[in-house]
């Protein structure tokens, strides 16, 4: 059961991975909102099970995005990175301390994600991008967080059962 | 209590901030990720070829994904022309009245071509084989506007054949591997596409810019043509056969763009033609030159920006 709580967090980012490269046809305003599905899975276990989602990862989860999305590689891996960096920075300024201050965290995090990767973006360009589609973006991962948590939280507790079976006995 | 400190699934651990072996790990691994960022941007060979080799190596886990997903798809596609139903309606009878009268006239230039052709001898031109393969796998994001098939070297396909779908011209391929290939939309920033508009015949290129609508460009001083006007490949260069079906001219805030027949958002399956042309050598050459690609980039950056009409 340690083995498959190990991975099971990495497994769920994999499948947000496979799912936002998906040609779906859902229309040119999603184009800059999927590739940013995976970071709101990776924030999830970021915050509950930190250990699980190690950096290194998190940058093969953004390659991964990179090479299929034939982006130039280390865009999506950064921009996870940076995520990840924002997502501890954001939690000592707000603990947590249940779903609506996870929620707030992330909202404040992809709200910071999404200036970076206009910046990002914008200096690989060597000009300034248009920032509105970034924006819509950020706005829609934010509505879509709690339909994330919703998918992620029973998994998580079911890995939670056995992980404090285990701490009652070592304990 | 040490026990509860050393486990790895100790639950809601309070983070030690961005600080600690994890913020030195974020801190390399972010390093690595603009070092690579740099590479990409000078179109390191390295890279190129690290993309194609992972990029076959998870094409089949991609077609085998996309097929029990192709319900959930439809789904998705239908909620948003339901959403248009109304709009896509109007447009489609006020369409279909125009189609109606071009019907009747286009049987009548069928007829006179074929009587012309016979007067003149003229040899029929050799059919355009082709292959269709399954869209598997979108660009997204601020960069590339692009598509992987299912379909790949061992089908036949090679770097530069053209893409449609039944309502017109796609992009062309850019990159194939034996199972898969990458196909680069009209709409990408690197596409250009010498065209011809309207009646007139005026002739342009058609620029991607990452927008829905590629822009025309390179037009001649007094271009005659209107919004509504179609938009067919020119076949200059020889990349792309002549008059192949690509879009309508619209103007948007006084810069001529097109709307492009195809849906290129909603890609199912695609056909590439195997047109085999001289010109396929040298485009398929083009992009192991890192240094001419990269100033054709900027160049089209330049460009862009000094008409102002960027996103």
């Amino acid at each position: 059961m340690g083995t498959l709580a190990r991975v099971t967090p990495p497994i769920t980012v994999v499948l947000f991975v496979l799912l936002c490269v998906m040609p779906w046809g859902l229309g040119q305003s999603f184009h800059f909102a999927l590739p940013l599905l995976p970071f709101a899975a990776i924030h999830y276990w970021a915050r509950t099970s930190p250990t699980l989602m190690p950096s290194t990862f998190v940058f093969a989860a953004g390659l991964s995005v990179d090479v299929l999305s034939y982006g130039p590689l280390g865009y999506w891996s950064l921009v996870y990175l940076m995520g990840l960096g924002l997502t501890a920075g954001v939690e000592r300024v707000l603990p947590d301390t249940g779903p609506m201050s996870d929620y707030v965290n992330f909202c404040a995090v992809i709200a910071g994600l999404a200036l970076i990767a206009w910046s990002c973006a914008s200096i690989y360009f060597i000009r300034v991008i248009d920032w509105e589609p970034m924006a819509s973006a950020a706005v829609m991962l934010a509505l879509a967080y709690p339909l994330v948590r919703l998918l992620l939280g029973p998994v998580d507790r079911w890995l939670a059962g056995p992980r404090t079976l285990n701490l009652e006995r070592r304990t | 209590m040490r026990t509860l400190k050393d486990d790895v699934f100790a639950r809601r651990r309070r983070t030690r901030g961005f600080a600690g072996r994890r913020g030195v790990a974020i801190f390399a691994l972010a390093a690595l990720s603009l070092g690579l960022l740099a590479m990409s941007r000078i179109e390191h060979p390295a890279v190129q070829s690290s993309r194609r080799f992972l990029s076959e190596m998870v094409s089949p886990g991609l077609h085998a994904i996309a097929v029990p997903l192709a319900p959930l798809r439809r789904l998705g596609r239908q909620l948003i022309a339901s959403a248009t139903a109304v709009e896509d309606m109007e447009r489609l009878r006020e369409e279909n009245q125009r189609l109606k009268g071009w019907e009747a006239r286009a049987k009548e230039l069928e007829r006179r071509l074929a009587d012309l052709g016979t007067l003149a001898r003229v040899v029929d031109e050799p059919g355009i084989d082709f292959v269709t393969g399954r869209v598997i796998a979108d660009a997204k994001g601020p960069f590339a506007r692009s598509v992987m098939l299912n379909a790949g070297r061992e089908q036949g396909l090679k770097g530069g054949y053209p893409v449609v779908s039944g309502d017109g011209l796609v992009g062309r391929v850019l990159e194939t591997s034996p199972r898969s290939a990458r196909v680069l939309l009209l709409t990408d920033l690197n596409s250009r596409v010498p065209v011809m508009i309207g009646d007139s015949g005026t002739r342009a290129v058609m620029f991607g810019d990452n927008s829905a609508q590629p822009k025309l460009a390179h037009l001649p001083e007094n271009p005659r043509f209107a919004a509504g006007d179609e938009v067919v490949t020119s076949g200059v260069g020889g990349l792309f056969p002549r008059g192949m079906r690509i879009g309508v001219v619209v103007d948007e805030e006084g810069t001529p763009r097109v709307r492009l027949h195809a849906r290129l958002d909603e890609l199912d399956h695609v056909s590439v033609l195997f047109f085999e042309t001289p010109a396929l050598d040298i485009a398929a050459e083009e992009p192991r030159k890192p240094s001419t690609a990269t100033a054709e980039r900027r160049n089209s950056v330049r460009r862009s920006a000094s008409t102002g009409s960027e996103k």
